[in-house]
């Protein structure tokens, strides 16, 4: 019971993120009411809240870990196993860096991009080969398939990490995090790499000599291949730039008449 | 724009879900994108759009102490704008994009500047615990939370208004030549996004040749 109530309180972890201590009321927030039950001493509560007040940063996906570790911990303290008070603050520094470099990588650099590939595909699929009522799909198919991992990462990692303590360090390095991300990194490749061959075999092809007028028309493909190709050479430049000239591409192309 | 309340509603919820609750990525642009279309009855240019922003955004994520620009906004405005003044026209979707982009950056500094206020309030939570006042814990949880909704529905809300004005006003006046730019802009941006998208792929390690290596 105890665990779902934790689980749902790691959705606030942010809610006071801060330029100073980052998330450091949200870890403070999750934390209260087990502490509340391990102290009932208010001046010992407030030591230990004192201890968890500083700064602290991971990724939200990976909080699980560290919080399951870090009650454990404060635990074993209120019951007088352990007799250093600094442990659980030590378990948060060390384990704070590490999880969130495997939480950025995985979900937020792999996971999320695969599924929004997916989804971006059954786009193009539904226009080039199903129907256009069935566009629905698409974003469903991202939010259940992106929730479904995330989320069940989430519960079982604080489930888990409650019973394993810190053998869960050991776990995780044994979960081979990157060589799951380099297959669906491959996974990715191939799914958008079909989602671009259906985009252009629906607005890409158009005849090279367009007989009326007896002259030579820009095939679209040549156009697109152009552009596909400046895009990926200008991959590195921001976002917000690469839109930009994509229009100012855009409109040259039209005052060409190409 | 009779919806204009709910629309700032709603967008505030999904803006919610970058950084302050969950993370469930009801905030990304192919989800919010088409939400806002099926809600307008145009759900293509909801999803073309939050198409082409998912795809150029595509590395676009908090980490650490980056505040990235707010793609939920940048997506609803245009597609609210779009759908309910021009629905059905690619050109006008497109420029709704563009004119979105801006209002998006504009955003992200209200936004650095509620997280400098965050502080604040972080620092009257400080001081409550080290006075034995424990309540102000949730107190400051439930109080930022309130702040981010209450100024990102301003926000919407302001910028839904005047900023559906200017777009309406604005592209009234667009000459044809823009108009067929836009048009052909609504089938290149996307191969663009593809660009983007493929070149985070130019440093790919295929897993089990690496592992014959080692």
């Amino acid at each position: 019971m105890i665990k779902n109530f934790i689980f749902l309180r790691t959705f606030f972890l942010q809610a006071l993120w801060n330029f100073e201590r980052l998330q450091n009321i949200g870890f403070l927030y999750i934390l209260y009411p087990v502490f509340k039950s391990l102290y009932k001493d208010k001046e010992q509560r407030k030591q230990a809240l004192l201890r968890h007040i500083g700064f602290f940063n991971t990724n939200p996906y990976m909080i699980n870990i560290i919080v399951a570790m870090v009650i454990n911990s404060e635990n074993n303290i209120a019951c007088g196993k352990e007799q250093n008070i600094k442990k659980p603050e030590m378990i948060k520094s060390v384990m704070a860096g590490p999880v969130a470099a495997i939480g950025d990588s995985f979900f937020w650099g792999t996971w999320r991009p695969f599924v929004s590939f997916v989804s971006i595909l059954m786009i193009i699929l539904s226009m080039n080969m199903f129907s256009v009522s069935l566009f629905w799909i698409a974003p469903i198919i991202f939010i259940v398939l992106y929730n479904v991992v995330h989320l069940s990462f989430r519960y079982w990692s604080l489930v888990i990490s409650f019973r394993l303590n810190e053998k869960m360090i050991k776990l995780i390095s044994k979960l081979e995090i990157k060589f799951i991300g380099d297959i669906f990194r491959i996974i990715g490749l191939i799914i958008i790499t079909l989602a671009i061959f259906f985009y252009f075999k629906t607005f890409g092809l158009v005849p090279v000599i367009d007989m009326e007028l007896h002259k030579l028309v820009y095939p679209d493909i040549f156009i697109y291949g152009t552009i596909f190709l400046i895009s990926f050479l200008l991959g590195r430049i921001r976002p917000v730039i690469m839109f930009y000239f994509a229009l100012i591409f855009s409109f040259i192309l039209g005052y060409l008449g190409i | 724009m009779e919806h204009l309340v709910l629309f700032s509603i709603i967008g505030a919820v999904l803006s919610a879900d970058i950084t302050m609750f969950g993370q469930f990525m009801i905030s990304r642009p192919i989800f919010c994108g088409p939400l806002f279309g099926y809600f307008l009855g145009d759900i293509h240019t909801g999803l073309w759009l939050g198409m082409i922003v998912e795809m150029m955004w595509v590395n676009a994520i908090p980490m650490g102490v980056s505040v990235p620009v707010d793609l939920t906004m940048m997506t609803s405005l245009a597609v609210i704008w779009s759908c309910s003044l021009f629905q059905g026209s690619q050109e006008a979707a497109i420029f709704a994009l563009a004119l979105a982009v801006p209002f998006a950056y504009l955003y992200k500094e209200v936004d650095l500047a509620g997280r400098l206020f965050n502080t604040k309030i972080m620092h009257w939570v400080e001081k409550g615990v080290e006075q034995g006042k424990e309540k102000r814990i949730s107190q400051g949880i439930y109080l930022g939370l309130l702040f981010f909704f209450i100024r990102t529905s301003i926000m919407y809300g302001l910028l839904l208004f005047l900023g559906g004005l200017l777009y309406k006003e604005m592209y009234s006046y667009l000459p044809i030549q823009v108009i067929i730019a836009l048009k052909k802009s609504w089938y290149y941006l996307p191969v663009f996004g593809f660009g983007a998208v493929l070149y985070n792929f130019k440093n790919i390690k295929i897993p089990f040749i690496k592992k014959q290596n080692d």
